[in-house]
């Protein structure tokens, strides 16, 4: 038998992971953009 | 006066039109090469081919000035 | 006379056997004169023709030689992360650093995989199975291996040249759909040239993704440390050899090993059953789903930002790096001979990988 909570559940945390972590990510490559940025201009 | 740019880097495989021609926009002037792609790039603007800033085995950078047209 | 027979292999060859054999020879086939997947359907074809020979003990358990490709390489998971570290020396993360918000396209593209596994479910697959079936939708064939390996290793050779069949007909299944859900203004949409991206930054990049993507979903560790330390590599400067190593001999090395051992997966006894032909159903629905999934979240993005992004450049969010980034380009630039797509579809191509890992990390951590 299919426990289909658990699938459910699969599904819920799968999506949410994938989101999350590629969202994570686009605020991390912002964030660091930023600071070299930053750096980069006090160098200069 | 229109200046076609590269829209990304790669290499020219092949030149279609020559100094002096006259093209209709959206003419084939040049094939870019980029990632085992050829990709056609045509005349943004009708005219007469005024000068052409690569040849054949070139390898050029994004927004680069490829063709100029008059 | 009759012992003597019987030690040959033709004495014991089965119509299963025969079947398998004109499988392989389709499949071989098709990748000498249709190029379809020629580094891996080349020794799966000739691995799936090894082990439908009699007698020959290949994939016999402890000693057979396939048997230990497939053990060592696959069960002990070497040969999957391995392909990982050669594509991160070959991937460009350039266009997704340049346009992040792209990155939300290869996590839509993602969509499939779940439409895939319900599917599945409802056709009577087991949960774990299930999961194996619906990475199919990633369209990455060693993530789609090594979840595969460790959830359900009797789907191996259905789901692995599923996975691989479906990718090489990326320019066949997506137009359509593609067609399908844009409009011919959305197809002219014009994107502006990407920003360049310094040098710090790709050194940066895959330092950040593999702390925090790990950090998120360790189960990917395996998958996700060897694809940023391929990235590394490349952007680094300094370990051009290694870099060159990782994306040249080692990688066809274990393209070799791969090869074999998938295809030693298929012997008659195994493939030959009901439940082959529903994984590649499933897989197709979930190939499909993707690609229709990345449009559709494009779509909606556009309501919200200024910038507007072509949607074709959804499509690509199924990872099949880079065919389907290709066929973006090739759609937009039927719409609008000026219209350049290839670059912005790397974006949310290269970020499909990374979405397929994820999700491939949360089965194996729930259903594993």
């Amino acid at each position: 038998m299919i426990d289909w909570g658990f699938a459910v559940k699969i599904l819920f945390f799968g999506l949410s992971a994938v989101f999350s972590s590629l969202a994570l990510l686009i605020g991390a490559i912002y964030a660091f953009g930023k600071i070299l940025k930053h750096i980069e201009e006090k160098s200069n | 006066m229109t200046e076609v740019t590269a829209p990304m880097a790669g290499k020219i495989m092949d030149v279609k039109v020559e100094v002096g021609d006259t093209v209709n926009e959206d003419d084939e002037l040049l094939i870019l090469e980029a990632m085992k792609m050829e990709m056609p790039i045509v005349a943004t603007a009708s005219g007469k081919v005024k000068e052409i800033k690569c040849k054949k085995g070139d390898a050029v950078g994004a927004d680069d000035v490829l063709v100029v047209i008059e | 006379m009759l012992d003597m027979v019987l030690t040959t292999g033709v004495a014991h060859l089965t119509i299963g056997n025969l079947v398998m054999w004109l499988i392989a020879f389709f499949f071989i086939y098709l990748a000498i004169t249709k190029n379809y997947e020629p580094l891996l359907l080349v020794p799966i074809g000739f691995g799936i023709l090894m082990v439908n020979l009699p007698l020959t003990y290949l994939m016999e358990e402890g000693e057979g030689l396939l048997w230990r490709f497939y053990h060592y390489g696959l069960e002990w998971e070497i040969i999957p992360p391995l392909i990982f570290l050669g594509l991160g020396a070959m991937t460009d993360f350039g266009p997704m650093i340049a346009n992040p918000k792209t990155l939300i396209l290869g996590a839509g593209a993602q969509f499939g995989v779940y439409v895939a596994f319900f599917g599945a479910l409802i056709l009577g697959f087991k949960i774990p199975e299930a999961c194996s079936i619906g990475i199919i939708g990633g369209a990455d064939g060693p993530t789609t291996i090594y979840t595969t390996v460790h959830l359900a290793p009797h789907l191996l050779g259905a789901t692995a040249v599923a996975a691989y069949s479906y990718m090489s007909l990326v320019p066949i299944i997506q137009p359509p759909i593609m067609r399908l859900l844009t409009t011919e203004k959305e197809r002219k949409i014009k994107m502006r040239q990407l920003r360049p991206v310094s040098k710090r930054e790709k050194i940066l990049f895959p330092l950040v993704t593999v702390l925090v993507i790990c950090l998120i979903v360790p189960a990917s560790a395996p998958l996700m440390a060897m694809f940023m330390l391929g990235n590394l590599f490349k952007e680094c400067g300094v370990v051009k050899r290694l870099s060159d190593a990782a994306s040249n001999e080692l990688m066809n090395i274990v393209t070799i090993l791969l090869g074999v051992s998938v295809g030693a997966t298929m012997s008659a006894e195994r493939f030959l059953k009901w439940e082959v032909i529903f994984v590649f159903i499933m897989g197709l629905v979930a190939f499909a789903f993707s690609t229709a999934a990345g449009i559709v979240l494009a779509k909606f993005m556009n309501l919200f930002t200024k910038e507007k992004i072509n949607p074709l450049i959804g499509s690509a969010g199924v990872s099949a790096v880079p065919m389907a980034a290709r066929v973006s380009q090739v759609m937009g630039s039927k719409a609008d001979p000026k219209n350049f797509l290839l670059m912005h579809a790397m974006g949310p191509n290269v970020a499909g990988v990374i979405g397929t890992v994820v999700a491939a990390g949360v089965f194996l951590a729930l259903a594993g």
